[in-house]
């Protein structure tokens, strides 16, 4: 390696010590650690309520738990495992490795990165809160309605649960934009999107994943809390409400989700494996296309969860044909994992043997998840131990031993010590043998027709016996994961030291000591392949391709810095400016999220019997206070082509232009308020006005927010002449004004125009 | 002529407010609006607090 290019004289971590160190700390690797740490931390939570459960459910009849404790643990583990658990550990993973992987000092935005770690477990805090304080949900994962409705849940429950979840969706929004700005702004010179790993690959497309879903699952809870809390009439059925409305909505976020969780893993897969079997992965493009087809036929799938809700023959049939369909890019992966290890030299580590255990157990998962693609076999496994089986065959036997391979191959290069192999191949057969005894009999019991999230169940022939191997089996995994905790307290106190490569690897990360120093790398070698250490691994076994003729290698090459508004260090082809790509990737889930109001509101709008109706609105009115929102996307492009001449008086006059131009839509849509509810027309009236307020509202919450930054900027413009903001700011805050606009076209025409129909 | 230093951001207390502050926020709507009046200026100081720091950073 070249000696240091550019000296670092800030604090190290060790000289950033105690509490301290890590409650202000914005370096990328120490937040990946604090995901891991945390999301392990609950873990072990989510685990015990599992092993609870399956004490329960050790013999016929059992009195362990009562039937509301039974409710109450299998609502805290799904959502648990799902929101506090797998997510956020491959996010973890993430954090940690993808600015490595790509030859960057830290993420793009760092202080969003903290923020975002800190919703987590806030979040987390506020859902065990409920727990704890015995407002524990207890209504499942997913919450169906009407069962959350105020009538069926008195409790705080759902309540904690919904708002527990819109903090860390919050945070795992700001880590999905921050991840896409980094792998588009911070790739190292010559590190093109071909050439990035497949695990950043994977991250990329889980981040587009998020911003595409999840803001549908904030929209459906915001609507769920106004219902209890608001006595608007969204999921009230009483009232005229849609509960099917939470299906869509909760399985469009839900669908997605699972390859938010599966994703990254296939990522982590696609490194390992190609490492230990000394092949390059086989079919390399071919793995990230099929990437990009499983994100966006997930968008197509969601009503495969919903088979016997009755929404009829075509949607069934459309949702089945898209069920299967998606089984083909997920198999073309399953082969190439296949075909790499096919003829390759075998290591079979640790990491190695998790690695082929994924890809058995979670062929298994996906092949019964087809079943569920044949309508008639889902009305006939639906909410039985069958499903159960299938998720934990995908989630567990997928996603978590992609984990712990990971967490095998990654440690050196984390912690500067090896894991021990003897404790760890133990770990895996525990692992392997508990799991299996554990899940693969739910698939017995499904068929047999045994129900799942019922506290009990009679002495039918084999059922007890099936259910007694299952306890066992959860025990013996419990185990495993001791073995496992052991193994890292012993590794982290006296384990091998590890080189900067370990494992002969060929990726980035494996470039840099073990573990890395603050800023990452000294010096980035030259990268011309995706796997840019052979070039310079004497001892790697397969070469790299020949340069073309003519060409010479390029020298050792500084690394692009993150920062908040950082323009790329060294890509002075880039287009775009680092806030303009982040502001793009929150203008997607804002879509997302408006799109959802939306959709409730043509849903809902026309559904009351009675009045107020679409019709009661003074749209002449809207009209006048609508020409200034739109104005003022005018205006705010104004102010931005003046800061491009560096016209500051002329940049302040557009800008106080513009925030003049929204206070008056906001007066104007206060007044409306004002005029409505003086007519008696108020939130919880009716599905309309349930839908109208909760949808303008939104709408009128974000120009809010809009001008008060702007009228921040304008502040801080005249009370220092000589400050002017970065262009790229301003765009930024342009093209969230513009969205905020392009929101409004679509409110206007679809509440007060369609009104006038 | 000396190589630039590299830069990095310093650590910062402010994420942790932030979030802290618009946790509460909506943690008080379940159980007390002094709550959410104590979280929402927690939120706007660490907001400020933020922009302080990249504005000087």
């Amino acid at each position: 390696m070249a000696a240091l290019a550019r000296p670092y004289t800030g604090p190290t971590s060790a000289e950033r010590v105690g509490l301290t160190r890590w409650v202000t700390t914005l370096d990328h690797k120490e937040i990946g650690i604090l995901y891991l740490v945390t999301t392990a931390v609950f873990l072990v939570l989510g685990g015990i309520e599992a092993l609870l459960m399956r004490l329960q459910l050790a013999v016929p009849r059992a009195e362990v738990l009562g039937p509301q404790a039974y409710n109450a643990l299998f609502t805290m583990h799904g959502t648990t495992m799902v929101f506090l658990v797998v997510m956020p550990m491959l996010l973890g993973f993430a954090n940690y490795l993808v600015p490595l992987m790509i030859g960057a000092r830290d993420m793009a935005f760092p202080r969003l990165n903290a923020l975002s770690y800190w919703l987590l477990l806030f979040g987390g805090l506020v859902l065990y809160f409920g727990f704890l304080a015995g407002d524990a949900p207890d209504t499942g994962w997913f919450s169906y309605a009407p069962l959350t409705e105020r009538p069926y849940s008195t409790g705080s429950g759902v309540d904690y649960w919904a708002i527990g979840l819109i903090v860390t969706s919050v945070g795992t929004i700001a880590t999905a934009v921050n991840l896409l700005t980094t792998v588009v702004q911070l790739r190292a010179p010559g590190m093109t999107m071909l050439r990035l790993p497949i695990f950043v690959w994977m991250s990329l497309i889980t981040a587009l994943l998020i911003l595409g879903a999840i803001p549908a699952l904030t929209a459906a809870q915001v609507m769920l809390l106004f219902d209890r809390r608001l006595g608007t009439h969204f999921f009230d059925v009483g009232a005229g409400g849609d509960p099917v409305l939470w299906q869509h909505l909760f399985w469009y976020f839900g669908h997605p989700e699972v390859y938010i969780m599966v994703l990254p893993a296939f990522g982590m897969i696609s490194e390992i494996i190609p490492v230990f079997s000394r092949k390059p992965l086989f079919g390399r493009p071919v793995v990230i296309a099929s990437g990009m087809a499983i994100a966006f036929l997930s968008f197509l799938v969601w009503a495969h969860h919903m088979f016997t809700v009755g929404l009829g023959q075509i949607s069934d049939a459309f949702f089945g044909a898209t069920s299967m369909v998606i089984a083909i890019p997920t198999g073309i992966k399953v082969f190439s994992w296949l075909a790499t290890m096919w003829g390759g030299r075998l290591r079979l580590t640790t990491a190695m043997l998790f690695a082929v255990g994924f890809v058995a157990m979670f062929t298994i998962g996906g092949l019964s998840g087809v079943h569920f693609a044949i309508v008639p076999i889902d009305w006939q496994t639906t909410d039985t131990y069958y499903v159960v089986a299938h998720m934990h065959y995908v989630l567990f036997g997928g996603t978590f031993f992609a984990i712990l391979a990971a967490t095998y191959y990654w440690f050196p290069k984390i912690a500067g010590r090896l894991l021990d192999e003897r404790l760890g191949k133990w770990h895996f057969w525990l692992t392997f043998v508990g799991f299996n005894l554990t899940f693969f009999p739910m698939h017995l019991l499904g068929l047999m027709g045994m129900p799942r999230r019922v506290y009990t169940y009679p002495d039918l022939p084999g059922w007890g016996p099936l259910n007694l191997v299952e306890t066992v089996g959860a025990f013996v995994m419990a185990a495993s994961m001791l073995v496992l905790l052991w193994n890292l307290r012993e590794s982290l106190r006296r384990g091998q030291p590890a080189s900067a490569n370990p494992w002969d690897a060929w990726t980035l990360e494996w470039a840099t000591s073990s573990p890395p120093p603050a800023y990452n790398f000294e010096t980035i070698p030259p990268i011309r392949s995706a796997r840019p250490l052979t070039l310079t691994r004497r001892s790697a076994l397969v070469p790299d391709p020949p340069l073309p003729q003519g060409e010479t290698p390029s020298p050792p090459t500084p690394c692009p810095s993150g920062g908040e508004g950082a323009e790329l260090a060294s890509r002075d082809e880039a287009k775009l400016a680092s806030p303009v790509v982040g502001m793009l990737s929150f203008i997607f889930s804002e879509a997302t999220f408006f799109g959802a109001l939306i959709v409730a509101y043509l849903d809902l709008a026309t559904a009351s019997p009675g009045g107020p109706r679409p019709s009661d609105l003074d749209v002449p009115r809207t009209a006048v206070f609508s020409v200034a929102l739109f104005a003022s996307s005018a205006t705010i492009g104004a102010a931005g082509r003046r800061l491009g001449r560096d016209d500051r008086h002329g940049f302040r006059l557009w800008l106080g232009a513009t925030v003049v131009l929204g206070a008056a839509f906001l007066l104007g849509q206060a007044s409306e308020y004002a005029r409505l509810y003086a007519e008696g027309i108020t939130i919880g009236r009716n599905l309309f006005t349930s839908a109208f307020f909760t949808l303008t509202g939104f709408h009128g919450a974000h120009v809010s927010v809009g001008v008060l930054a702007l009228a921040g900027l304008l502040g801080l413009t005249l009370s220092q002449p000589s400050w002017l903001p970065r262009r790229a700011a301003v765009e930024a805050v342009s093209l969230y004004w513009h969205f905020v606009d392009a929101v409004w076209v679509a409110i206007f025409s679809i509440v007060y125009l369609r009104s006038l129909l | 002529m000396s190589e630039p230093q590299i830069q990095l951001p310093e650590a910062s207390v402010w994420p942790l407010a932030l979030a802290a502050g618009l946790t509460l926020t909506l943690f008080g709507v379940l159980t007390s609006p002094a709550l959410s009046a104590a979280g929402t200026l927690l939120a706007a100081v660490a907001l400020g607090g933020w922009i302080r720091e990249l504005r000087h950073g």
